[in-house]
């Protein structure tokens, strides 16, 4: 129970998430490794269904098990997470390492105020009265407005907005060193996002905190993500800094997901295809099927190693390897005939990272 | 404010309610021929009276030739004051008689109702957490077999085991012994067992299939992810939500059988109680006391509902209290 506080924020190694269902074992997450450090945000891309979702839960143990069976070992501050007792991971959960969810899955029974103060006094041996003082503090400082008289409301009382801000503000109860967000601005609309976006970053620089963020939305990526790991079907296929991967793109997953950006086509259709079947992946590339330069090299094996791309920036693409022609993949952007209908041809230029962060700071100011 | 306006308006329509069924039941009873009136005649042509002459004086001396209206005010505030007439088969005040037997019906009940109350919902929401183990199948088995089983021949085998040939219980129901007494619980507790098995079925299994619902609620993962506890989470943030639904059914559940099972069950073990009374008052046609049973039966449905309401608005928030 005791961290190293030398010891790197995060360490995920190895990570595998499975669940028992009807049709057979899921792998939802499928060995997989990533890193969090203090102060730092990283950003889990993918689409839905690549098991990023999993992937974040996985490393407080959230999803029940059985059916859930979970690998690999998570590494806190030097503590194995993995190795702890119940009782022990509960110190952590929702203390050094907190949630925020997609939809803001508060309790409808129980005022928001309520839920903060169990928040703070699960790990705190403090009085209501101070629990409360604190709550309404964390409300405020969150944003929401007369927050002392609107400690005692109920959670349908609010907007999704201002709910999600109140997740956060109960996510802060603990002072996290560690604060896992999925998809925390999805189904909100884009200012609120915005909103929400910026107060994370905020509270990061006040809190020094690190973020794991899990998201599908490059936009958001594109403004808060120092790093960025990208999954799909269970794997990572690509990782790097947040500029090298929107400026250079190594992976044909990540160039068909920047492909599909909004401002970058008229796309609207996403990747063609859909993720192998999580129950019997195939051989080779997960990626294979959807890919427009597999090569027959692609279908054996497992997944292709990640391969260095330059320093620091790795993909798991056979190209990558020795003996292949790395342009092919590199400069063949032109082939961006992934998204439907879109006849995109120029190349990706180094301005598209600052571009997708006006655009969300445009939104911010609105 | 909005609050306590709903809860007055509630109040204020279970008055509304007890008023209408009052009513209906003097519309039936002036409806109805008077036994005594008939006596009264067939008493006179016996003894070679005239019966017609002999109607009209019973009529006059229970006030029936009076206009409707005013025999209706009459009615009305005999009951509200309380005065509901004599009973002849008890030969005492019919609120008396009632009193009398209210006291023994409410040694059963308040435990069978407390007992059923505090297990219904415990045990379900345990039931849900061990979904599908043996133990739910055995909790779930059981419930049913309280809830099939007709209390009236459970309550006559148990009487049968545990009276006659263990000699555990006295066979017949003793009025003479103190309310708070160890032969008075030992007494009592085969009844409660035989109501609570019937009762908690029903209430179980609202509970066991609520509550499976929102232990996979998405708020259970922000429970878990904020350091709650399986017990605490299923202590508050399972149970909560459980009562909502659940307080829609349980009073009704409980009504039902303190209505029907409760007369079976008194039979049977011999309680004097209210169901028991009703019973006998209509085998010996007395009027005025079915009257005040029908009364008293239906100021605890009322009562009853009135409660369930309130206790809904308090488990949920989310009910608004200006559309209802
Ligand atoms: S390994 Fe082959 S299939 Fe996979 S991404 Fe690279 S080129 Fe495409």
């Amino acid at each position: 129970m005791t961290d190293d506080p030398n010891a790197p924020l995060l360490e995920v190694e190895d990570l595998s998430t499975s669940f028992r269902t009807d049709s057979g074992r899921l792998v939802a997450v499928d060995g997989i490794d990533f890193t969090v450090e203090a102060g730092e945000t990283v950003c889990l891309v993918g689409e839905s269904g690549s098991g990023k979702t999993v992937a974040s839960e996985s490393i407080t143990r959230l999803p029940n098990s059985p059916p859930a069976r979970i690998d690999g070992s998570v590494r806190f501050r030097g503590v194995d997470l993995f190795e702890c007792s119940d009782t022990d991971l509960r110190q952590y959960r929702g203390n050094r390492i907190a949630h925020i969810f997609q939809n803001s899955q508060l309790n409808h029974c129980y005022s928001v105020g309520w839920q903060i103060v169990e928040a703070i006094r699960i790990h705190e041996d403090v009085s209501k009265t101070a629990a409360r003082a604190r709550g309404i503090d964390l409300l405020e400082r969150v944003g929401i407005p007369n927050a002392s008289s609107r400690f005692d409301d109920y959670p349908h009382e609010f907007s999704g907005g201002q709910k999600q801000r109140i997740m956060i503000a109960m996510a802060l109860a603990g002072n996290p060193d560690l604060l896992i967000a999925d998809e925390p601005t999805t189904a909100l609309d884009l200012t609120v996002q915005a909103q929400l976006v910026r107060l994370l970053a905020e509270i990061q620089s006040e809190f020094g905190m690190g973020i794991l963020l899990v998201t599908h939305d490059l936009g958001v990526v594109a403004e808060i993500a120092d790093r960025v790991v990208v999954m799909y079907a269970g794997k990572i296929m690509e990782r790097g800094d947040v500029f090298d991967i929107f400026e250079r793109p190594a992976h044909p997953y990540t160039q068909a997901l920047l492909d599909c950006l909004p401002e970058r086509a008229n796309a609207s259709g996403g990747i063609p295809g859909s993720l192998p079947d999580p129950t019997a992946r195939p051989e080779g590339c997960r990626f294979a099927d959807r890919c427009p330069h597999t090569l027959e090299a692609c279908r054996t094996g497992g997944q292709p190693p990640e391969l260095e791309v330059e320093s620091g920036h790795h993909a798991s693409c056979i190209y990558y390897g020795q003996g292949y022609d790395v342009s092919v993949v590199c400069d063949g952007q032109g082939e961006s005939d992934d998204c439907d209908g879109q006849d995109e041809s120029d190349n990706r230029d180094s301005t598209d990272v600052s571009k997708d962060r006006e655009r969300v700071s445009e939104a911010n100011k609105r | 404010m909005r609050y306590y306006r709903y809860i007055g308006t509630r109040v204020l329509w279970a008055f509304v309610v007890a008023f209408i069924i009052v009513t209906i039941t003097f519309v039936l009873l002036s409806m109805s021929p008077d036994p005594s009136i008939q006596q009264a005649a067939t008493q006179a042509a016996l003894e070679g009276g005239d019966p017609q002459e002999a109607t009209d004086r019973q009529e006059k001396l229970r006030g029936l030739d009076e206009p409707l209206h005013v025999r209706y005010i009459d009615y009305m505030t005999g009951i509200a004051t309380l005065e509901w007439g004599w009973s002849e088969y008890r030969n005492q005040p019919v609120t008396k008689a009632l009193w009398g037997s209210l006291y023994y019906t409410a040694q059963y009940s308040i435990p069978w109702t407390i007992l059923t109350l505090l297990f219904g919902p415990l045990i379900g929401v345990y039931s849900a957490a061990r979904m599908y183990s043996w133990k739910d199948h055995v909790v779930t088995g059981i419930a049913f077999l309280g809830f099939s089983i007709p209390n009236f021949f459970f309550a006559i085998v148990l009487l049968l085991v545990f009276g006659v040939w263990l000699d555990w219980v006295p066979v017949a129901y003793r009025t003479d012994v103190p309310v708070v007494s160890l032969e008075n619980a030992i007494q009592l507790a085969l009844p409660v067992f035989v109501l609570v098995t019937g009762s908690i079925g029903g209430i179980l299994r609202v509970a066991r299939n609520e509550s499976a619902e929102f232990q996979n609620a998405d708020f259970m993962k922000t429970a878990k992810a904020k350091g709650v506890s399986p017990l605490r989470a299923y202590a508050y943030h399972v149970m909560r939500p459980t009562l909502v639904p659940l307080s829609t059914t349980v009073v009704g559940q409980l009504l039902a059988m303190f209505l029907g099972a409760s007369l079976l069950v008194e039979v049977v073990f011999g309680i004097p109680g209210l169901g028991r009374t009703t019973f006998d008052a209509l085998v010996a046609q007395d009027t005025n006391l079915v009257l005040g049973s029908v009364l008293l039966f239906t100021v605890i449905g009322v009562i009853g509902n009135l409660i369930e309401d309130i206790v809904f608005t308090i488990v949920d928030p989310r009910i608004s209290y200006d559309d209802r």
